[in-house]
C-alpha cells in the first residue's frame, strides 16, 4: 500500500506525519524543533517541486510512505489521484491521501516568503512550530490510519 | 505498444479542454469552426462545476485505441501533471500518461464567459461570451490536437 501525506506551500506537517508511521519519531514525546529539522524533505517547497513525490521510506508492514507539497487546492489533488487510480484500474485502496494542511495556509505561505528572502534557518524554525503545535493531532491521524 | 490515456486539462474542465478532446475523437469537425449547437451537444461543455475539478472525464477512445480524457486542474496544472506522473509512476503506468495543457488556446473571451458561466453561475449571460471565445480559438486547438495526433500514432 502507498500513504501519500500532502501538504500545503511546505512539507513540515506531511514529513512529521509520514516519521510518525516509519517510527521515526515518537509520537509520545513532542519532538525538539532539532529532531524536526533533521528529518529528510522537512522545508519549505518552490514553485518547481509542487507536486513531487518525495520518498521517505518504508514502514513495518511494507508500506511505502511519500510526502508532497502543494500550493493550493487540495481537493483538486485529491480527486486526481482518485480519478487516476480508477482510470490506470488499481484498486482505490492501494494508495491512501492523507492531507496535512496547517490550520492556517498563511502560515506556510509566510514560511515560503521567509525562504525566498534566504532566512532558510528561521523559515524551519517556523515550520517546526506549526508541526509541534499540531503534533499530537497528526499522531492521532497518523496512528488511526 | 501500450496505449496512452491522453489527458487534455485546463483551468475549469468546461471548454478547452472538453472542446480539444472532441476534435481528438472526430466528435467536432477539424476543417470549419463549429456552430454553437454542435459545441453544446458536448456533455461537458460549459457544465462542469468546481466539484468536477480534478477528475478524469472519458471522453471516448480514438482510432489507435487511446483513452481520451478532459480534466479541470485550476492553476496547479503543472503540479497536478507531476503528482499523477509520480503516482502512475510507482505503478509503472507512467508512459501512458500524455498530459495537454490546453490553457494557452484560450482567449479573453473564454476566460470571461467561462468565469460569469461557470463561477458566477449567470449561464445566460456567460455562454455565449464562452462560445463565441470558443469558436475563435478553434484553429487553435485543432493546430494543437492535430500535433498531439502526430505524436501519439507514431
Amino acid at each position: 500500500m502507498i500513504y501519500l501525506y500532502l501538504g500545503q506551500n511546505d512539507l513540515c506537517l506531511p514529513v512529521t506525519a509520514a516519521s510518525l508511521q516509519l517510527g521515526l519519531l515518537m509520537s509520545t514525546s513532542l519532538p525538539a524543533y532539532e529532531d524536526l529539522a533533521k528529518l529528510p524533505h522537512f522545508r519549505t517547497v518552490g514553485k518547481e517541486d509542487e507536486g513531487m513525490l518525495c520518498f521517505m521510506g518504508e514502514d513495518r508492514q511494507g508500506n511505502k510512505v511519500y510526502v508532497t507539497s502543494v500550493k493550493g487546492h487540495p481537493d483538486v489533488f485529491i480527486r486526481g489521484v482518485g480519478s487516476l487510480l480508477s482510470v490506470c484500474q488499481i484498486p482505490l485502496q492501494e494508495v491512501v491521501v492523507v492531507p496535512c494542511i496547517a490550520e492556517n495556509p498563511q502560515v506556510s505561505r509566510l514560511c515560503r516568503i521567509i525562504t525566498l528572502l534566504g532566512f532558510k534557518e528561521s523559515a524551519t524554525r517556523l515550520g517546526s512550530r506549526v508541526a509541534r503545535n499540531r503534533f499530537r493531532e497528526l499522531a492521532a491521524t497518523t496512528y488511526a490510519k | 505498444m501500450a496505449e496512452k490515456k491522453i489527458i487534455y486539462h485546463c483551468y475549469g474542465g468546461a471548454h478547452s479542454s472538453v472542446t480539444a478532446a472532441a476534435i481528438h475523437l472526430g466528435k467536432l469537425p477539424r476543417e470549419n469552426t463549429p456552430t454553437n449547437d454542435e459545441l453544446l451537444s458536448l456533455k461537458l461543455f460549459d457544465r462542469l462545476t468546481k466539484e468536477g475539478h480534478g477528475e478524469l472525464h472519458f471522453a471516448g477512445v480514438d482510432e489507435w485505441q487511446n483513452q481520451i480524457y478532459s480534466v479541470g486542474c485550476r492553476n496547479v496544472g503543472k503540479a497536478i501533471e507531476r503528482l499523477l506522473r509520480g503516482v502512475a509512476d510507482i505503478f509503472a503506468q507512467k508512459e501512458q500518461l500524455v498530459f495537454v495543457d490546453t490553457l494557452h488556446c484560450v482567449t479573453m473571451k473564454m476566460r470571461i464567459g467561462g468565469y460569469i458561466s461557470r463561477q458566477l453561475g449567470l449561464v445566460e449571460i456567460g455562454r455565449p461570451i464562452v462560445l463565441q471565445g470558443t469558436q475563435e480559438a478553434y484553429p487553435q486547438l485543432v493546430g494543437l490536437v492535430s500535433r498531439i495526433r502526430n505524436e501519439v500514432r507514431r
